[in-house]
């Protein structure tokens, strides 16, 4: 069961979000609740505090209150660190980066026609759905990491391979469309990761199920994206 | 703004000068004497620039309004997001300038001539790091990321590269800037991360 907060200041709309998502979770017979509706971000974070995590959080960006939207995900967040915030806003109060990268908010939804709002309730629903059943199941496996202001998921299967950074402390992740430093070391890296991922040398974490061809004269491996690692000769055996 | 995109050629040669004759006192006289009070009348001049008055380095507000201008030259949409003052960021000044320089030279190339060109700039702060994000739509197959950080690779030829390797370059000389670069939804989108303070190994 996933409880949902929805924290919005107009009673109206407040009123218009709690008809629409009990209809969605109606109508798609979703394991969800509504556990608390109301103008008081305050009120949300007493109940937040003692919560089963993950939970949705619908959040207006402008409270009328003490604290904005922003600031109460980023409360929200010393909790439920992969809560789903979907943020509601105005046109002119949207800042997408910032949901983003502020409060790694998981979507926003802009007020105009309450006919669009309905339909993108629906979707955030059925992303949140989709997002949850894959980590609790773990039908496909994900790499997470969870450190200061910052959290990484990434499938395991969307990764090519782990290399040291040129500065000590630093490595980088190479992925599907995507480039990722962050601070760790490949020695614990390693130990969470599945047998699919191999320590081919001191500086690199290979997949092992993204390799091309093994170079042996050269001592490297080439990957299904052309990119290229160095392998160790003791390691030769392991990846052939 | 004929104006304008001639004041701004000027200070373009200007700076170019002073780089060339390597005059870094004079390119420092030239950017306090010009640079700022040009770039304070264009913020006040322009509502997209308005949030940039919460950043409090001067030499930051010069360069990306320099840079803001030139992609709405280009007719290149601009959305800003800053929502707190942002008055210290922890490494060298002139690296951070050039950073932002060659990130929104790369942004500003890469949007152009595309639909619905689009570039965000966002300063997020948070209680760790300070985020600066760049993100530009893009048209066509993007090349893959490793490539892009290799001397000399540009998408438009030859000898043009330089750009994503020097940068990667000032990222790694610092313990305390990470950077991470992403492709998706047809936006390419780059992140520099700079610690509020050096990174120290728990044991």
């Amino acid at each position: 069961m996933l409880d949902i907060f929805i924290c919005e200041d107009n009673k109206q709309q407040l009123n218009s979000l709690i008809k629409i998502i009990n209809n969605l979770i109606l109508f798609e017979n979703y394991d969800m609740r509504i556990k608390v509706a109301t103008h008081d971000p305050y009120e949300i974070l007493k109940v937040v505090e003692e919560s089963n995590y993950p939970c949705i959080y619908f959040i207006d960006i402008e409270l009328g209150s003490s604290i904005n939207g922003i600031a109460l995900s980023e409360k929200i967040r010393k909790y439920d660190s992969r809560g789903f915030i979907i943020f509601i806003t105005t046109h002119d109060n949207m800042r997408p980066l910032t949901f983003q990268y502020k409060v790694e908010a998981l979507d926003y939804i802009i007020k105009n026609n309450i006919k669009s709002i309905e339909q993108r309730i629906s979707e955030c629903l059925v992303n949140v759905l989709e997002k949850y059943l894959k980590a609790t199941h773990e039908v496909v496996k994900i790499f997470h990491i969870d450190k200061e202001d910052r959290t990484i998921h990434i499938e395991y299967n969307q990764m090519f391979y782990i290399e040291t950074s040129a500065t000590a402390h630093k490595v980088i992740l190479h992925a599907n469309d995507r480039q990722i430093e962050f601070y760790g070391n490949l020695d614990k890296i390693i130990k969470v990761l599945d047998k699919r991922f191999c320590r081919c040398h001191k500086s690199f974490i290979v997949n092992k199920e993204k390799i091309k061809e093994v170079d042996k004269k050269n001592r490297v491996i080439r990957l299904t994206n052309d990119e290229v690692c160095l392998v160790s000769r003791r390691m030769f055996k392991e990846i052939s | 703004m004929r104006k304008f995109r001639h004041d701004y050629i000027n200070v373009l040669a200007a700076l170019n000068g002073y780089i060339e004759d390597d005059n870094i006192e004079g390119l420092t006289e030239y950017f306090h004497n010009n640079i700022i009070p040009f770039s304070n009348k264009v913020i006040a001049n322009n509502s997209e620039l308005g949030l940039l008055s919460l950043v409090k380095i001067p030499e930051v507000k010069g360069i990306i309004s320099l840079k803001i201008i030139y992609a709405q030259e280009k007719n290149i949409k601009v959305n800003i997001e800053i929502s707190e003052e942002i008055d210290e960021i922890n490494i060298e000044t002139l690296d951070l300038c050039r950073i932002l320089g060659i990130l929104l030279d790369n942004a500003i190339e890469s949007a152009t001539n595309t639909e619905n060109a689009a570039l965000s700039i966002a300063f997020i702060n948070n209680p760790f790091t300070i985020s600066i994000v760049i993100a530009n739509s893009f048209f066509g197959e993007i090349p893959s990321i490793n490539r892009m950080f290799t001397e000399g690779f540009s998408t438009k030829g030859e000898g043009r590269g330089l750009g994503l390797s020097t940068l990667r370059e000032i990222v790694n000389s610092y313990t305390q800037t990470t950077l991470e670069t992403i492709i998706e939804n047809n936006e390419f989108r780059q992140v520099v991360r700079i610690r509020k303070k050096p990174f120290i190994v728990q044991i």
